[in-house]
């Protein structure tokens, strides 16, 4: 279940409470590395790998909470799981409206701990799969040409090929040709498919 | 004429009248101011040269033809008495007029040349001055008023004087060959001592307090002296004109002496005396006028039964006056005694009686010889359930022994003193229920010995008010804790999730195939690590949570402020506040009580605190420990808001609080335990800048320490 290259940076200012934990998810075959304060790991490289970040929200310095704000600005996604008091409630809602996947209250039973790490680095894995199939879909999309684009655009608006040739002003045999170089570019076979990568391109009918 | 002296003087022969004559004096010396200087002088001696004048005219008058000598010579009385009453200074007055009257009195008297009656005056003046002297000086002014100073009076009236007045005369005589000198000089002599002897009292007395008496006598006693001078008189006139009988003469010459005891009993030697010259003067006048038993015989004869029959009667009479006015001035001065320790005890049993302490007296065994009515409300017993038995029946079983030990205690040293001083003594009431209270003793002579005054106070309601005020500072303690239980929680949570972590750790290593027991090891020396760090931060806080008594040991201020910064310093962190101290390099040693001098500085740290919640720039907490003039003193600097200088005198009032939510008792609280332990507390604040709380504490020196060890014993230490 566990990926080999998944990497959990647990961030606490507390010694033996990191040591501990950092056991306990060694135990449980994870890679850790630990960082006493949120500056240490913004110095640290967190590298490109999949992983999720499990940190304290109180801390002497930035806390938690001021972290995760500078992580969500430099475009870092790891996911964050949260370790709170009792009495950081506020804290808390504050940190799932930033995206946090989880809170936990301190003390962690393991099997909460573990169970919430296994789920961050379910959710960086899917995280992951999109972005790369966004990369992909993206560069399909860039082997377009003009004409192929306004025509994928003006496809997915749902117009036939015989108004696509009259507001291009070509004929239809053509718009038919491109058409078809566009689904194979794109790598889909049916009009259903074309319509759902263009969402998931977010083209609608206003593309460039 | 009475005057400043005279006030001596008369006090001596009217103790009790003075008394209650004080203002009667005043009212007297305001009128008598005009009559000062010469005028005073001149009036003096004239009245006096015509007193002396009249009373010689009328012993002239009391001559028995042809022999022309009388019984008894008068106006030396006068001479004498005045000047037994006279200020010295004033002496010189009575002696011109005592010229002039004894000149004038022989003017035209053939046998007396003015040569002779002038030197005869200025003899019989230093005679007398000296016998006045003599009295002065060995009876002070109190020649009447007891056996001892009547005897002097006697001796010098009845011997010394009249034998230095009449000695040159008859010395003259016996020398110029003269007949018969001694029977004459024998008459002479008694003469004149009668005279003395007799009229001197009346006259003093008279001048001293015969106004007074006129004054202030109460109609009874007037009466009384009425009826007294009628029936004298009256029995004088039957008596001394009864024509002789051999067989009644004894009977008859007896019949005033009655009049005469009475007279001296119940009028003291001024009555005494006044009869006296009564009776003398009928007998006289009767007897020149050949009536009465005195009649028979020689005028010489005549005149020396006279003299044996009123000395035999004078002498007597004086000395049983005398004894009568001192046994009436020691018997008023015991009435006057009692008068005043009956009030002295009347006093007292009103104190007694009205202080709202109970109030007991104690003998040496614990008897009890006197209760007052809180005592009887207080225990529940009646008075006489409580007299005469032992004390200890007033405190439970437990605490009798100590009672008995603290009553032999103070009688041993009888040294005011409470008993028991700290032990929680308790007195059982008759119905068996218990109450707190307090005992002092005082020692108290009587007539039975030394006593225990013992003065009972209930403490039921100081105790209430002492529990409601430890409550209110634990509730206030409470209070402020519950401000930074989320600190708490973190700082009981770490250690606690570090344990389960590390449990949950070994337990997924122990699942392994081939567990590697040295991590594992390595794990429960952690746990175990982490498990002492929790129950440190739980024992800190239980001192803290903890309702004990008070308890004064020496400590050290400087272990107070870092074990309070320990408490306080996730706290701090949360609320991003930085901590700093100086701390004196010597121990800050104060007498005090840990908990509440912790809880100072934990409402001090969380004040500073909280006026920093606001502040953008730094938040800095400064903590400081000097030693200064016998104090130590603390001071908690923040960097917050400041006070605003209308708000700053209030702001150790209960109630008062800047904060919103604040219930302003923490700095109210403080106050009053820094002044419980003998201290104070002040703050210095700048807006905008921040607040400096400080508070002194007297310094424990070694010395100081064995004696504030000891309970109630020194200032600030009193609870």
């Amino acid at each position: 279940m566990n990926s080999p290259e998944s990497l959990i940076h647990l961030i606490d200012d507390d010694d033996s409470l990191r040591k501990a934990v950092a056991r306990l998810l060694q135990a449980a075959g994870y890679e850790v590395r630990s960082y006493s304060s949120a500056g240490e790991f913004l110095i640290a490289d967190p590298g490109a790998g999949p992983g999720c970040i499990v940190l304290d929200v109180r801390m002497p310095g930035p806390s938690g909470l001021e972290l995760q704000s500078a992580l969500a600005r430099q475009g870092n996604r790891l996911p964050i799981i949260f370790l709170t008091g009792h009495g950081d409630i506020p804290m808390s809602v504050q940190a799932i409206k930033a995206g946090a996947i989880d809170f936990l209250t301190k003390p962690v039973q393991g099997e909460s701990l573990l169970a919430a790490v296994e789920n961050a680095l379910e959710v960086c894995r899917q995280q992951s799969g999109q972005q790369q199939r966004a990369d992909f879909l993206r560069g399909c999309y860039q082997s377009l040409s003009d004409r192929e684009r306004e025509i994928f655009r003006q496809v997915v608006q749902g117009r036939l090929n015989k108004q696509i040739a009259a507001s291009l002003g070509i004929a239809e045999r053509t718009v038919k040709a491109h058409r078809s170089q566009v689904m194979e570019k794109m790598q889909v076979s049916s009009l259903a498919d074309l319509v759902r990568v263009a969402g998931e391109l977010e083209i609608d009918g206003d593309l460039p | 004429m009475p005057c400043c002296e005279e006030i001596q003087g008369q006090s001596v022969f009217q103790v009790r009248a003075l008394a209650s004559e004080v203002d009667l004096k005043l009212e007297r010396q305001a009128a008598q101011a005009w009559l000062s200087g010469p005028v005073r002088a001149a009036l003096v001696m004239v009245l006096f040269a015509v007193l002396f004048f009249s009373l010689q005219r009328l012993t002239f008058l009391l001559r028995f033809p042809p022999y022309e000598r009388t019984t008894l010579w008068i106006p030396g009385a006068l001479t004498f008495s005045v000047l037994l009453v006279m200020p010295i200074r004033h002496w010189w007055q009575i002696h011109i007029g005592l010229s002039v009257a004894g000149y004038a009195a022989y003017y035209g008297d053939r046998e007396v040349p003015e040569l002779v009656a002038l030197l005869a005056a200025q003899f019989h003046f230093v005679t007398v001055a000296a016998g006045a002297i003599l009295i002065r000086r060995l009876s002070g002014a109190t020649p009447f008023s007891n056996v001892a100073s009547m005897l002097l009076f006697v001796v010098a009236a009845g011997l010394l004087i009249p034998l230095a007045t009449s000695t040159p005369a008859d010395a003259i005589r016996w020398l110029s060959g003269k007949p018969d000198v001694w029977p004459t000089a024998l008459r002479s002599f008694l003469c004149i001592a009668l005279g003395l002897l007799i009229g001197t009292p009346a006259f003093a007395t008279t001048l001293l307090s015969g106004l007074t008496w006129i004054r202030t006598a109460s109609w009874q006693v007037r009466a009384e002296a009425l009826a007294l001078a009628i029936s004298l008189i009256g029995v004088g006139i039957w008596v001394f004109t009864t024509p002789a009988d051999a067989n009644t003469i004894p009977a008859l010459v007896c019949a005033p002496v009655p009049f005469l005891l009475w007279a001296a009993l119940r009028f003291e030697v001024a009555g005494a005396c006044w009869a006296l010259l009564v009776i003398a003067y009928l007998s006289t006048w009767n007897a020149i006028n050949d009536r009465g038993p005195f009649a028979p015989g020689r005028p010489e004869d005549q005149v020396l039964q006279l003299q044996l029959f009123l000395l035999a009667v004078t002498l007597p009479l004086l000395f049983m006056a005398a004894g009568v006015a001192e046994r009436r001035k020691a018997y008023s001065l015991l009435l006057s005694e009692m008068d005043e320790r009956r009030r002295v005890e009347e006093r007292f049993r009103l104190v007694v009686d009205s202080t709202p302490s109970a109030i007991l007296m104690v003998n040496r065994e614990g008897e009890i010889s006197q209760v007052n009515p809180q005592t009887e409300r207080l225990f529940g017993y009646q008075q006489a359930e409580l007299l005469s038995q032992t004390w200890e029946r007033l405190f439970p079983q437990r605490l009798r022994a100590l009672a008995g030990e603290s009553l032999r205690e103070f009688f041993a040293s009888s040294a005011l003193r409470g008993i028991a001083s700290g032990t929680e003594m308790f007195g059982l009431r008759k119905d068996g229920s218990e109450f707190p209270l307090e005992v002092g003793l005082t020692p108290i002579e009587s007539a039975g010995g030394l006593l225990a005054l013992v003065a009972i106070t209930d403490n039921t309601e100081r105790k209430k008010a002492e529990e409601a005020r430890r409550e209110l500072v634990h509730a206030s303690r409470l209070a402020v804790l519950s401000e930074f239980t989320t600190s708490i929680a973190h700082e009981i949570n770490q250690p606690l999730g570090a344990i389960l972590s590390n449990a949950d750790a070994a337990e997924l290593l122990l699942r392994k195939p081939s567990p590697p027991l040295d991590e594992v090891r390595q794990i429960l020396k952690d746990i175990r690590n982490d498990d002492l760090r929790a129950s440190e931060v739980i024992r800190r806080l239980r001192t803290l949570l903890r309702q004990g008594d008070v308890e004064r040991q020496p400590i050290d201020l400087n272990s107070v402020v870092n074990e309070v910064i320990f408490i306080l310093r996730t706290e701090a962190q949360r609320r991003r506040v930085e901590v700093g101290t100086e701390l004196s390099p010597d121990a800050a040693m104060v007498l005090g009580d840990k908990v509440h001098l912790q809880q100072i500085m934990l409402n001090l740290m969380l004040n500073g605190m909280e006026a920093m919640a606001q502040t953008s720039g730094e938040r800095r907490l400064r903590l400081k420990t000097e030693q200064a003039d016998g104090e130590v003193i603390v001071s908690v600097s923040d960097t917050g808001a400041g006070v605003s200088r209308e708000r700053l005198p209030k702001i150790f009032e209960r109630f008062f609080s800047t904060k919103p939510e604040g219930m302003g008792m923490g700095l109210a609280i403080s106050r009053s335990l820094v002044e419980e332990h003998g201290g104070r507390i002040w703050v210095e604040s700048t807006e905008g800048q921040g607040s400096t709380f400080r508070f002194a504490l007297p310094i424990l020196s070694n010395r100081i320490e064995m004696k504030s060890l000891e309970p109630r014993n020194s200032a600030g230490v009193t609870g």
